[in-house]
C-alpha cells in the first residue's frame, strides 16, 4: 500500500513583495477569499518561479526516503505540501495514515511557560491527546534527560535543553507517516546518536519516513530509498548509496542563493570560474590535498587600474574556510582590459570530504569597492579519507614511546 | 466546516488555556487584572455620567451606575478578544508557516480565554448587584442567548480581522483605532434612547444593540426587543458563519502571504 503519492504535484512562489500596486491587489484579494489559493493555470506570470515542477513519486508503507540535494531545491517545500501547509499549485497529494511534521524542534513552544506546560501545549500542537500525553509523559522526560528542570519555564533553558526537550515530544507521537527535516543538527553527539536510533526504531516499528538532510551518513544510515532534487526537479532516484554518491559527484552546480545579489551593468564581467588540477584539465571533484587550480576568464569594457581580486571558500552550510585578496598577498595585477584571466594556484587543497563553494570577485584598486562579483556559483566537490570530522584536514604524525622525542 | 475544528479540539482548549496562563504569568496581581480591566472602564463611565448629570441638574442615579457596569462587561471582553486575535496569526508565525492545524484555533483560543475573564468579572459583578438588591426576573433566561449572540459575534470579527492582518497589516491599524475610539459610537457609557430619534442608528452597530439588550434584560427586568433580538441574532450567526467560510477559504494562502 502506498503511505505517500505524489502525482504530477507543482509549486510556483513568487519573488519580491508580494502586491507591487493597487491594482493588482483587489483582484488578487478577491480571487484568493473566494477560489482560496487553489489550482491556477500552469503558467508563470512576472517574478514567479516553480519550486518544484511536475513531481510524482510513491512512498510504500513502512519505507523510509530520503531527499537531498542543494539549497533551494525544493526539499522543504515537499514537506510543507506533504503536511499541508502549502497548497500545491497543480497535481494531487494523497496520504495514507496520520501524519506527523518534525519540522522545526520547539516550534511550538512558549517562552513563559514550564518544560511540563509546553510538553502538554507542544503534544497537542503535533496532533496527540491529552491522554496520550500524560501515558507518556514520564518516557518523553526521561528521553529529554530534563528531570531536574521540568519546572522551569524554558526561557531559563540552554538553546541545546530547548531542542532536546522539543525532540523527545516529537520522538514520542505515534504518526504513521513521519516528516523530519534537518531536525537533528541540534544537541551534543550522544543526543544525536539517541535521535537517530529512535528514528530508525519507528523505521522498525513500521513507521513511513521522509527524511531531508544534508547529513549524508544519516541518508544512507536510515533511509531505504533516496531521491535527488536540484531546481524542483528529480535528477536521480532509487537506491541510497547510488543517489548519494550521485549528489556527491557531480557537484559542480550553479547554486541559486546569489543571484538576486548579482550585479548588472558593470564595466567587468566574470565570464567564466573553473576549477582545474595541476596538468589544467577541468575537473570538478579533487582529492584532499590536491592540486587545484581556480581560473577566472573577464572582460571588461573600459580600462581598469591595477585592480584587486578577492576568493572565499564556503562549505554547504555557509562557512567561510579561507577567503584572502591579491592586495594583501602583496600582487600586484597592474592595468587590464577587454578579455583576461587571472589564475590562483593552491598547491595542497585540504579540506574535508564534501562540496564547496566559492566567492570571487574583482575590487577597485583600493580593494575596497567590487565592481563585480559571484558569490557561491561555482563549487567543486573533495574526496578523502572518512571517519575525520571538522572543516580541514591538518596534516599530522603520530609517535609512540616511553619518552617522546620531538 | 466544523469537522476539522470537532477534531482538533482538544488543540483549541490547549491553546486556550496557554493564553490564560501567559496573560497572568510573573504578574504580581494574577487574575485580578480580569477585574481590573472593566473597573476601569465602570470607573470612566461613572465619570462621563457625572458630568452630564451636573450639566443636565438631574442627580446621578443607582441604577445608571448599574447600567454602566453591566455594559462595561461584554464590551472589554469585545474589545479584548479582538485585540488578541487580530494579531494571533501573525504572531504565530512560526507555527503558520511550520505546523499544520486548523489554524481557526489562533483567533478561536482567544476568543475562549476571554470569555474566561469575562466569566470571572461577571461572577464578582452578579455578586456586587445581589448585594444592592437589583433583582432578578424570569427574562434573565434571555441572558445566555445574548450572551451567545456576543460570543458569536465577536468570533467572527475575530475571524475576519486575523484573516485580514495576516495579508494586510493595515487591518491591524485599522482595528486599534475603531477599538480605541469605539466606546464612542457604542451606547456603552450613555443610552441609546438618549439620541431620541436617531437611536435605531446608534443600535445598528450589532455591538451596541446586544449592549443594550443585555441592560434591558439585566437591569430593566424587561423582554429584549424582538426586532433588535433578531437583527443581533442575523449579525451574529450569519456573521460567524460568513467570516468562518472566508477564514477557511483563504486559510490555503496563508503560509506563503504572511
Amino acid at each position: 500500500m502506498n503511505a505517500i503519492e505524489f502525482k504530477g504535484v507543482s509549486k510556483k512562489f513568487k519573488k519580491g513583495e508580494k502586491f507591487d500596486s493597487l491594482r493588482d491587489l483587489v483582484p488578487n484579494m478577491v480571487k484568493i477569499i473566494f477560489q482560496g489559493n487553489g489550482k491556477q493555470n500552469g503558467e508563470l506570470k512576472d517574478k514567479e518561479f516553480w519550486a518544484l515542477k511536475d513531481l510524482s513519486f510513491e512512498v510504500k508503507k513502512g519505507e523510509v526516503l530520503g531527499i537531498i540535494g542543494p539549497n533551494g531545491a525544493g526539499k522543504s517545500t515537499i514537506l510543507k505540501l506533504l503536511s499541508k501547509i502549502l497548497k500545491p499549485t497543480n497535481g494531487e497529494i494523497k496520504i495514507n495514515g496520520k501524519l506527523s511534521a518534525l519540522i522545526e524542534v520547539g516550534a511550538g513552544f512558549h517562552e513563559d511557560l514550564t518544560g511540563r506546560e509546553n510538553i502538554y501545549l507542544n503534544g497537542a500542537i503535533m496532533g496527540m491527546k491529552k491522554r496520550e500525553i500524560n501515558e507518556r509523559f514520564d518516557e518523553i522526560v526521561g528521553f529529554s534527560e530534563l528531570e531536574e528542570f521540568i519546572d522551569t519555564p524554558v526561557k531559563r533553558y540552554s538553546s541545546g535543553m530547548y531542542a532536546r526537550l522539543g525532540f523527545s515530544v516529537a520522538a514520542h507521537l505515534d504518526p504513521d507517516v513521519l516528516l523530519v527535516d534537518e531536525v537533528l543538527s541540534v544537541g551534543d553527539m550522544c543526543f544525536q546518536a539517541k535521535c537517530m536510533e529512535k528514528i530508525k526504531n519507528m523505521k522498525v516499528s513500521g513507521t513511513t519516513i521522509v527524511f531531508i538532510s544534508h547529513n549524508m551518513e544519516a541518508v544512507l544510515g536510515t533511509c531505504s530509498k533516496a531521491m535527488l532534487l536540484n531546481k524542483g526537479l528529480v535528477t536521480a532516484e532509487g537506491q541510497t548509496e547510488i543517489v548519494v554518491k550521485k549528489y556527491q559527484q557531480g557537484t559542480s552546480y550553479k547554486s541559486d542563493v546569489s543571484e538576486i545579489a548579482h550585479r548588472k551593468n558593470s564595466i567587468v564581467e566574470i565570464k567564466e570560474v573553473s576549477f582545474r588540477d595541476k596538468s589544467g584539465k577541468v575537473r570538478h571533484a579533487f582529492k584532499q590535498g590536491d592540486t587545484i587550480i581556480i581560473r577566472a576568464t573577464l572582460g571588461a569594457t573600459k580600462k581598469l587600474f591595477n585592480p584587486d581580486f578577492g576568493i572565499a571558500f564556503y562549505d554547504e552550510k555557509g562557512t567561510c574556510l579561507y577567503g584572502h585578496h591579491s592586495k594583501v598577498d602583496k600582487y600586484e595585477i597592474g592595468d587590464v582590459y577587454g578579455t583576461f584571466q587571472v589564475e590562483v594556484e593552491y598547491p595542497n587543497i585540504d579540506f574535508q570530504p564534501g562540496n564547496y563553494l566559492i566567492y570571487f570577485g574583482i575590487y577597485d584598486s583600493q580593494g575596497l569597492k567590487p565592481y563585480e562579483y559571484v558569490d557561491r556559483q561555482y563549487g567543486f566537490t573533495v574526496h578523502g579519507n572518512k571517519g575525520e570530522t571538522g572543516l580541514i584536514h591538518l596534516p599530522h604524525f603520530w609517535r609512540i614511546g616511553q619518552e617522546v622525542v620531538l | 466546516m466544523f469537522k476539522e475544528l470537532i477534531k482538533y479540539r482538544e488543540l483549541l482548549w490547549a491553546f486556550t488555556v496557554k493564553n490564560i496562563k501567559i496573560r497572568y504569568k510573573q504578574t504580581a496581581m494574577g487574575f485580578l487584572w480580569a477585574i481590573f480591566m472593566p473597573v476601569l472602564i465602570v470607573i470612566s463611565g461613572i465619570m462621563v455620567k457625572k458630568a452630564m448629570a451636573v450639566l443636565s441638574g438631574v442627580p446621578l442615579s443607582a441604577s445608571q451606575i448599574i447600567s454602566v457596569s453591566v455594559k462595561a462587561l461584554p464590551w472589554a471582553f469585545f474589545i479584548g478578544a479582538l485585540k488578541f486575535a487580530t494579531t494571533s496569526l501573525v504572531s504565530n508565525m512560526n507555527l503558520v508557516t511550520k505546523i499544520y492545524f486548523p489554524r481557526e484555533i489562533f483567533p478561536l483560543s482567544y476568543v475562549i480565554s476571554h470569555l474566561f475573564d469575562f466569566f470571572v468579572a461577571s461572577l464578582t459583578l452578579a455578586a456586587i448587584l445581589f448585594l444592592y438588591k437589583v433583582g432578578a426576573s424570569v427574562y434573565l433566561l434571555w441572558l445566555p442567548v445574548m450572551v451567545l449572540f456576543l460570543i458569536l459575534l465577536t468570533a467572527g470579527f475575530s475571524l475576519l480581522f486575523a484573516c485580514g492582518t495576516l495579508f494586510f497589516r493595515d487591518v491591524k491599524y485599522i482595528v486599534d483605532v475603531i477599538l480605541t475610539f469605539g466606546i464612542f459610537f457604542t451606547p456603552v457609557f450613555y443610552d441609546a434612547s438618549m439620541f431620541g430619534k436617531w437611536e435605531t442608528f446608534l443600535l445598528l452597530n450589532p455591538i451596541g444593540s446586544i449592549l443594550e439588550n443585555i441592560n434591558t434584560i439585566v437591569v430593566l427586568h424587561k423582554a429584549p426587543d424582538t426586532l433588535w433580538l433578531i437583527y443581533t441574532g442575523i449579525w451574529s450567526v450569519g456573521g460567524f458563519l460568513v467570516a468562518l467560510l472566508i477564514f477557511q477559504n483563504a486559510e490555503s494562502a496563508f503560509a506563503e502571504n504572511i
